[in-house]
């Protein structure tokens, strides 16, 4: 299955997003989902660089289209960042579970860095739902905040937090939320592994649900290759699971977190 | 494709493209992916006597033009295989081989027994690449004589189904040990499995799999499992099945121009989903470019 270059926009020096049109993947009615992509158009071929890659459904733009919002972190993310309107690239999606939202449960969305991918479109669900959307979003500084005035046209409630403070609270995510917890019934999170066990911590305090989107290593993005284990606690027993298949979001209270942070 | 209909061990194959063993799961992963009743065969993941939990992660780490992997075997074990996978597998309009392996001879043995009872079975595949516990975990395959031991005990309960062994490519000559399978009982020859290879993280100044080694495969290994199947084409009788990085049909011709009966793909079906399919198509407008009526006409010209 390929997925054509629509546009690609450069936000800043290490983000931008992909607007991709792939009828099959725009369908996709749940929030939450990824989809695998190779970092090989037809005009920049890296046969070093030869897995497909995970990335989230962004937000859906039309019954065709829809976006990938990347950070640059390596080689295949930077041939991503260099695609050209027309290239085609090879994915495979939607994978993976979703977020099941109830309707008009308190809840709040927490997204680290990237982690906010998964979280436009979820806004976005919630909002067609007719429940209220509170986006806490952290990052190193104002320079990590991505598409800040189009995030407060998709949340009703938008609390930015950065380490050094050069824009909204000063601090991590977990500052505001620390003060607020008690009033949701679930959170929601994606972001670095650190950041979503401190979540975890915290809402297992108050008696808050929480879930979280993981990001593991992935070969084959469909749950034939068993790459991309996560341990997580059932019943009592520690079962590994598929992130690619059975996840990527699990019950944050469930997850072995000392596997993951490495 | 008549041009690729084909009988392996006396079984027949619509086409000589079979998906690799750990690559295509238990069969069904890909399903929404890729017309699954139009590929040859599918190899199934590596089962074992009981249920195997696999190293720990990360099992998984891509290099230039390839990956490692060191999922360590992890598999539902044959009872749950037959009950959960096998029921599922029934419709599904392709030949199923199963991968098996032991940890013990005795292990080999008692899971080679009860696959060779199950009816949905096409052909069975011992993967020899594994430690084997009670020698200190010394591979099977460290030596000929390791390699005729553990083939001839299972040749022996192996009754109904033809016996495919895989060889390892961690060895220094490779032929002696496709004569021992040969001398074994063993029906047809598969090559390669991964080559053992390993990844540093540079910042975390670690290896990057927590079992620090792991097997290599991908396109990176195809010109030395090229060279491998070459070989033992040269030195046994029995059917060659060529793995080992193949991508496209041009990779599958240059096996079975190498002298293999039949191909198998791994990697490349995290990278297409549908390259078993693709592979197939490409190499019957191939033979039907060269005027060639079928592809085992073609069986090892390259190095006749
Ligand atoms: C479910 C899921 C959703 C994701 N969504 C997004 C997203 O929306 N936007 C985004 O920018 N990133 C996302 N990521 C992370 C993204 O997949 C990696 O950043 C990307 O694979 C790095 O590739 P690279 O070639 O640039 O890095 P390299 O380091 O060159 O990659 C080498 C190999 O490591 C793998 N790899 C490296 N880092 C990661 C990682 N963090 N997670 C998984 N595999 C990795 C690559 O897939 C590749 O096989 C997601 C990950 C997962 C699991
Ligand atoms: C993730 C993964 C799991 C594998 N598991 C098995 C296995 O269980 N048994 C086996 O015989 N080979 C296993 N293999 C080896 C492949 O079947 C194949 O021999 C090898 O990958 C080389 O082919 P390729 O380059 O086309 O991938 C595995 C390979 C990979 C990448
Ligand atoms: S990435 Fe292969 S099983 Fe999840």
């Amino acid at each position: 299955m390929k997925a054509t270059v629509v546009k690609n926009t450069r936000l800043s020096e290490k983000f931008g997003y992909l607007e991709l049109k792939c009828p099959d993947i725009a369908k996709e009615k749940n929030a939450g989902r990824f989809f695998m992509i190779s970092p090989h158009s037809d005009n920049i071929y890296l046969t070093d660089t030869l897995l497909k890659r995970p990335f989230a459904i962004c937000d859906i733009t039309s019954s065709e289209t829809f976006t990938c919002l990347y950070m640059i972190t390596g080689r295949g993310t930077k041939v991503l960042s260099e695609a050209l309107p027309g290239n085609d690239f090879l994915v495979t999606g939607p994978i993976g579970n979703f977020f099941r939202f109830e309707k008009d449960a308190p809840v709040a969305l927490i997204a680290g860095g990237i982690g906010l991918a998964p979280m436009i479109n979820s806004a976005r669900k919630l909002r067609e739902m007719g429940s209220k959307v509170t986006l806490y979003y952290g990052g190193r500084s104002n320079t990590d905040i991505l598409m800040y005035d189009f995030l407060k046209t998709i949340c009703d409630e938008l609390i930015i937090t950065t380490d050094d403070g050069s824009l909204g609270i000063q601090g991590n995510v977990l500052v505001p939320l620390t003060e607020n917890i008690n009033q949701y019934k679930k959170i929601y999170a994606c972001g670095p592994n650190r950041m979503l066990q401190a979540v975890t911590d915290l809402c297992s305090k108050n008696n808050v649900a929480i879930d979280v989107s993981l990001d593991e290593q992935m070969g084959c993005g469909v749950g034939a290759c068993l790459g991309c284990m996560i341990t997580v606690n059932e019943n009592g027993q520690q079962v590994r699971r598929r992130c690619c298949v059975e996840g990527p979001i699990f019950d944050g209270t469930k997850v072995d977190w000392n596997e993951l942070i490495r | 494709m008549d041009r690729l209909k084909t009988e392996i061990c006396g079984v027949e194959f619509k086409n000589p493209i079979i998906a690799a063993s750990g690559t295509f799961g238990y069969g069904l992963e890909f399903k929404r992916f890729t017309d699954i009743t139009k590929i040859g065969g599918i190899s199934i993941k590596g089962i074992s006597l009981h249920e195997t939990e696999g190293n720990p992660m990360p099992r998984i780490a891509e290099t230039y033009s390839g990956m490692l992997n060191a999922i360590g075997l992890q598999n539902v074990g044959v009872e749950k295989f037959l009950k959960e996978k096998i029921p599922a597998l029934k419709s599904l309009d392709t030949r199923l081989i199963v991968n098996f392996w032991g940890k013990t001879l005795e292990e080999y043995v008692e899971v080679a027994k009860i696959l060779d009872e199950v009816e949905q079975v096409d052909m069975l595949e011992m993967n020899i690449s594994c430690p084997n516990i009670k020698e200190g975990g010394i591979s099977f395959s460290s030596s000929p004589e390791a390699v005729s031991q553990v083939v001839s005990v299972c040749r022996k309960v192996i009754k109904n189904k033809p016996l495919i062994v895989k060889l390892s490519p961690n060895v220094q000559d490779i032929k002696p040990f496709a004569t021992a399978c040969e001398e074994s009982g063993a029906d047809a020859i598969s090559a390669i499995n991964t080559l053992i290879g390993m990844a540093i993280d540079v910042e975390r100044m670690k290896p990057v799999l927590a079992n620090v080694t792991g097997g290599l495969s991908g396109p990176a290994i195809k010109p030395i499992a090229l060279r491998m199947v070459k070989e033992v084409y040269e030195t046994v009788k029995i059917p060659v099945i060529g793995i080992g990085g193949i991508g496209n049909w041009k990779d599958a011709a240059e096996f079975i121009l190498a002298g293999a009966s039949a191909i198998q793909i791994g990697t490349a079906n995290f990278v297409n989903a549908n390259v078993c399919n693709e592979t197939a198509s490409g190499l019957d407008e191939y033979l039907e470019r060269k005027n060639i009526n079928h592809f085992s006409e073609i069986i090892g010209k390259a190095v006749r």
